[in-house]
């Protein structure tokens, strides 16, 4: 029989260029099991680390994105109907604690109130999931880690003290201008001088943050404009389709970011 | 764009080129940088699109001063023309480094310069001749000043490498282009002469020297600075324009009503409030409106309901259809909807009101209070608004509770107190003002509310039709149905005769006789 988690391992290795020591950080976190709270920016490459983890330390991987509608029974599990009568389905979570995987929660504070309560005996020493429906507690295989990521903004939910101080936290930003550079080139396959045009356009961009904008372009929406460009669409299109049109519908604010786009290139 | 004289896209523009954010006043006749405020030319007859392009080139041009350029020069023992030579020169360099950065910059400032040949040789023409030789590498002059400057200017041919790094050099090749124009017997007359092209400042702020002297007279004595702080406000820019139904033609007139924002005036002593009964009787009687949960079955969820799975075995047996809606339903009601309260400050609201000692103003603002402080019980926390208009030209909103910021209940109380009545009631517009303000619902959030509090009777003083501005709130209301807001009125009028009835619709009205009536009243409206 093949295992639960086959879709769940990583083959290749993710490209991940590391800006500090958050790979040997994330090692020893993962050593004694301690879960790990990513936080940082919208595209800033927390997810593709979670990825490059995981193969790293050859683990199969379960994601769930959280969104406001995702309740607790959502990870852990529910009861189907079928022909024989009932049948129980593990939900995510419990997969990945029955069966060893890291188990990455995007964006966890979207996630209804019942959901973060879930995770609390999972990240202390009990290591464990009781299934309230089913009768069951799980009890965390040796390899299951979990990992969380949150998007601190004034805009966004505060994640709850209790919550918060179960993690260690891995503090994510956009690299700075040569590495962020380097990654759109090789995520793209555009030559370096002109992904590095469009990321000096990008961290223009990122000067307007609480200025109108929640956010500047993050190094995806960088990546999606130098892909633009290396399928042969002109450099500021680019920029202005993935970029200027994909951050903000203001007019005023679209007036100031087509300018400065136009003087970039 | 907007027809505003708006200086918030060129201040972010500014922002996203070098992360400099300096004043920008939209009022001046040639541009200049004046103690860090960058002052523009306002668009004038130009069309939108070329007034943005020149004071884009302009802003661009002054920041990059503030990012390239030292503070000031040393203008110690320099002639008028030599300065105006180093204010050339200062920004070629300025500009230069800019292209470097961002080269779309280059083409725009190139396009302005329009300066040839043809203009003779005068020195304003030569220096206007020099400074498009040193912005646009495509630009060709025959004159041999003009080549010397350049090449004294660049360290190559192309235009790439600049030759002046310093303002000490920039000095020395500045008295060498102003001693060859000497010794040509041209004249220069300073007063009169300004940088060309018009988008670059007039370089005041290189000489700071010279500006402190020129200023030091004119410095108001403190006493007179002092004064306009202490007299009245000045005039504020209407905030927006909203459009308004004339009935007669049967369309909407654009930007027909001006509407002009300004703060309440919180009175010393908060309005009071009637005793815990009725406070607590108002929180009782909102939640009259909670929507009730509707119990169902679905084909997912956490657990089962029994007599739906016996259902199921049941139908199995006999071999029927099975339905796969098994689990108990899980209800969330929607959050409640946001909630914007209208207070009609009109004069018509200073009427008494038969049967108590206050006015229709008093028992609204009473009302208002007591909604705003059982709404926040209720985590609800709703926006208020006072509204009251001199004609088309002037429709006053006064905020008195910000939507989604802190509730401050002593202080909601004093702004309240300090309202009078004044002014008419033009019904429409305030609709449509606070339509926009409230959008629409998100997607688990019941219908926002409109409430207004006040007589409900449209009048203004510029409308002889009786009949235009009832057509123009009707035209307002059907805009909130489409855009899925309920307007509610609470009724305080000593004349009822039923007007707000027909206006509103007879379900989405109740009457406030009296203001110990208001729980009563409430649990009707549903809010």
């Amino acid at each position: 029989m093949s295992h639960p988690l086959q879709d769940g391992w990583i083959e290749r290795e993710p490209f991940y260029q590391p800006f500090a020591d958050e790979v040997a950080l994330f090692e020893a976190a993962y050593a004694r099991r301690l879960p790990v709270l990513l936080k940082g920016p919208t595209g800033c490459g927390k997810t593709r680390f979670v990825e490059y983890m995981a193969w790293k330390l050859r683990r199969p991987l379960v994601t769930v994105a959280c969104h406001e509608d995702l309740a607790a029974h959502d990870l852990v599990g529910r009861w189907l109907l079928d022909a024989q009568g009932t049948r129980w389905q593990d939900g995510p979570l419990a997969l990945a604690a029955r069966h060893g995987a890291l188990c990455y929660l995007d964006e966890l504070v979207e996630a209804r109130a019942d959901t973060t309560v879930v995770i609390h005996p999972l990240t202390d020493t009990r290591r464990m999931l009781p299934i309230a429906a089913k009768g069951e507690t799980v009890a965390a295989n040796a390899d299951f880690a979990l990992v969380v990521s949150y998007n601190p903004s004034p805009a966004a939910r505060e994640l709850k003290a209790s919550t918060r101080q179960r993690f260690c936290a891995l503090a994510f930003d956009y690299p700075g201008a040569e590495l962020e550079a380097g990654i759109v080139a090789r995520e793209s396959g555009l030559a370096l001088e002109r992904a590095a045009a469009i990321v000096g356009f990008g961290l223009r961009t990122r000067r307007l943050r609480d200025h109108g904008l929640e956010e500047g372009a993050s190094t995806r929406l960088l990546v999606h404009a130098a892909q633009l460009a290396a399928q042969g669409v002109a450099a500021a299109t680019a920029c202005r389709v993935a970029i200027v049109d994909a951050l903000c519908d203001d007019a005023d604010l679209r007036q100031a970011l087509q300018a400065a786009l136009d003087d970039s290139f | 764009m907007s027809a505003l004289p708006a200086t918030e896209p060129l201040q972010r523009y500014l922002r996203v080129l070098w992360g400099i954010a300096p004043e920008i006043r939209l009022d001046a006749e040639v541009p200049s940088i004046q103690h860090g405020v960058l002052r523009l030319p306002a668009g004038g007859s130009l069309d939108a699109c070329e007034a943005w392009r020149r004071q884009r080139a302009a802003a661009a041009h002054a920041g990059a001063h503030r990012v390239y350029s030292p503070p000031g020069f040393d203008g110690a023992g320099l002639g008028p023309l030599v300065r105006a030579l180093v204010g050339v020169l200062e920004d070629a360099r300025v500009e230069a480094l800019a292209g470097r950065e961002l080269p779309g910059l280059r083409r725009l400032w190139a396009s302005l310069h329009g300066a040839s040949p043809a203009d003779g040789e005068s020195v304003p023409a030569l220096l206007a001749r020099l400074a498009r030789a040193l912005a646009d590498p495509d630009y060709a002059d025959p004159h041999p000043w003009i080549a010397k400057g350049r090449a004294l200017f660049f360290a190559d041919d192309a235009g790439e490498v600049l030759a002046l790094g310093d303002p000490a050099r920039l000095r020395q090749v500045a008295s060498r282009l102003g001693n060859d124009l000497g010794q040509m017997r041209l004249q220069f007359n300073a007063k009169s002469w300004r940088p060309a092209p018009a988008y670059r400042d007039d370089n005041a702020w290189m000489w700071p020297a010279e500006l402190a002297a020129d200023e030091a007279p004119r410095e108001p004595p403190p006493a007179a600075r002092d004064t306009p702080a202490a007299g009245p406000v000045p005039p504020q820019p209407p905030v927006e324009h909203l459009p308004e139904w004339d009935r007669l033609i049967g369309r909407l007139r654009r930007d027909w009503v001006a509407v002009f924002e300004q703060e309440a005036v919180p009175a010393a002593e908060p309005l009071a409030l009637e005793g815990t009964a009725l406070r607590q009787a108002t929180r009782r009687a909102l939640l009259a409106g909670t929507p009730t949960q509707r119990r169902g079955l679905d084909e997912t969820g956490p657990s089962f309901d029994p007599d739906a799975l016996v259902r199921v075995r049941i139908a199995q047996r006999l071999r029927h259809a099975v339905d796969p809606r098994v689990h108990p339903r899980r209800v969330r009601p929607p959050r409640p909807g946001r909630v914007l309260l209208l207070v009609d400050r009109s004069a018509s609201s200073g009427d008494t009101l038969p049967g108590s000692a206050g006015t229709v103003l008093d028992v609204s603002l009473r009302a208002a209070a007591l909604l705003a402080e059982a709404l926040a019980a209720h985590g609800r926390p709703a926006a208020l608004l006072a509204f009251a208009s001199e004609g088309r030209a002037a429709l006053r909103l006064a905020p008195l509770q910000r939507a989604g910021q802190p509730t401050d209940a002593a202080g909601l109380r004093r702004r309240l107190a300090g309202l009078q009545p004044g002014g008419s009631t033009r019904l429409g517009a305030v609709l449509r003002s606070a339509l926009k303000r409230l959008g629409r619902a998100g997607a688990d959030e019941a219908p926002p509310v409109l409430l207004l509090i006040g007589d409900g009777r449209p009048h203004d003083i510029d409308v002889h039709d009786p009949r235009y501005l009832g057509a123009d709130c009707r035209h307002a209301l059907a805009q909130a149905r489409r855009q899925g807001v309920r307007v509610l009125g609470l009724i305080v009028d000593p004349a009822d005769d039923g007007s707000a009835r027909r206006l509103f619709g007879a379900g989405a009205v109740a009457l406030l006789p009296r203001l110990e009536q208001l729980p009563r009243t409430m649990a009707r409206l549903r809010l």
